[in-house]
């Protein structure tokens, strides 16, 4: 009888060392970090979306396109001869400026002459002159091209 | 280490699409501002039987103000809005009968702002140029 409570008592005390033994000892091993493969394709990733916006971010838009934006100059011209013409017909002089007429600030330059004017507009580099006198019929034609909307 | 640059790829997917959302926001309040002076316009020209002259860039015409919202600017942003009245005696090809044509210059140095406002007005008859374009009311 009492063999067997020792033997039991034996068996029991080694159950529990093998526990002790199996068990998580604390500041043991750290578990494994990221793979460093895996943190490279990441920062790579940040940075090539960081120089897309970059450049994408410089990048202007096309808001008006060339073949418009001469259609625009030509129909400005028109507008502003048709005014010049107006003020003419009343007044029997040229206006002084086109602050005057109140079509001033559309990218027009002005210049009076004796009883002629020129009107000149820069489209892309390249100078437009309008000289009075001049049909203006190709200029009032532009309007067509711009009847659709812009773009 | 690897949840910063997890955050940093979605902020950098994010801030374009913010920036886009900001600048659509921005062209609608465009639109809606132009509305406000069309009404504006055909209210006085209800009550004159003609339109009102040209005003100055960002200055709002004495002649509207009574018919706009109150405190309405004409300036928003980097956006400055200009009445804009032009005679034409001759007329226009399509519609030689048009006598006047009124619009409302818009402009802005934000190129991208104004792609936006262009691309909400698309069809419009408009003219000028990349940072200054005049939209045809009547």
């Amino acid at each position: 009888m009492q063999d067997k409570k020792e033997r039991a008592r034996d068996y029991v005390a080694e159950i529990m060392r093998q526990r002790a033994a199996n068990a998580p000892k604390p500041g043991g091993p750290r578990r494994a970090g990221p793979r460093p493969a895996l943190l490279a394709l990441l920062a790579v990733l940040l940075l090539s979306l960081i120089a897309w916006n970059l450049t994408a971010g410089r990048r202007q838009p096309v808001v008006v396109s060339p073949d418009q934006e001469e259609a625009s100059a030509q129909l400005t011209v028109y507008l502003v001869a048709q005014a010049i013409e107006t003020y003419r017909d009343t007044t029997r002089t040229l206006p002084r400026n086109l602050e005057d007429l109140g079509v001033d600030g559309v990218g027009i330059t002005y210049t009076p002459g004796g009883s002629t004017y020129t009107l000149t507009v820069e489209i892309g580099g390249t100078q437009l002159t309008y000289r009075s006198g001049e049909s203006l019929e190709p200029y009032r034609a532009a309007a067509e091209v711009l009847l659709g909307g812009l773009r | 280490m690897v949840a910063m640059l997890i955050t940093g790829i979605l902020a950098s997917l994010a801030i374009p699409s913010i920036g886009a959302m900001v600048r659509r926001a921005d062209a609608a309040r465009v639109v809606a501002d132009m509305s406000a002076i069309r009404v504006a316009a055909l209210d006085y020209f209800a009550a004159n039987g003609t339109y009102p002259a040209s005003g100055s860039a960002g200055t709002v015409p004495g002649t509207l103000a009574p018919s706009l919202p109150r405190g309405f600017s004409f300036r928003y942003k980097t956006v400055t809005y200009r009445w804009r009245r032009f005679g034409l005696p001759r007329g226009l090809p399509s519609s030689p009968g048009q006598t006047v044509l009124e619009g409302v210059e818009v402009a802005t140095t934000d190129r991208k702002l104004m792609a936006a406002i262009t691309s909400a007005l698309r069809g419009r008859f408009a003219f000028g140029g990349p940072t200054r374009i005049t939209f045809v009311i009547e």
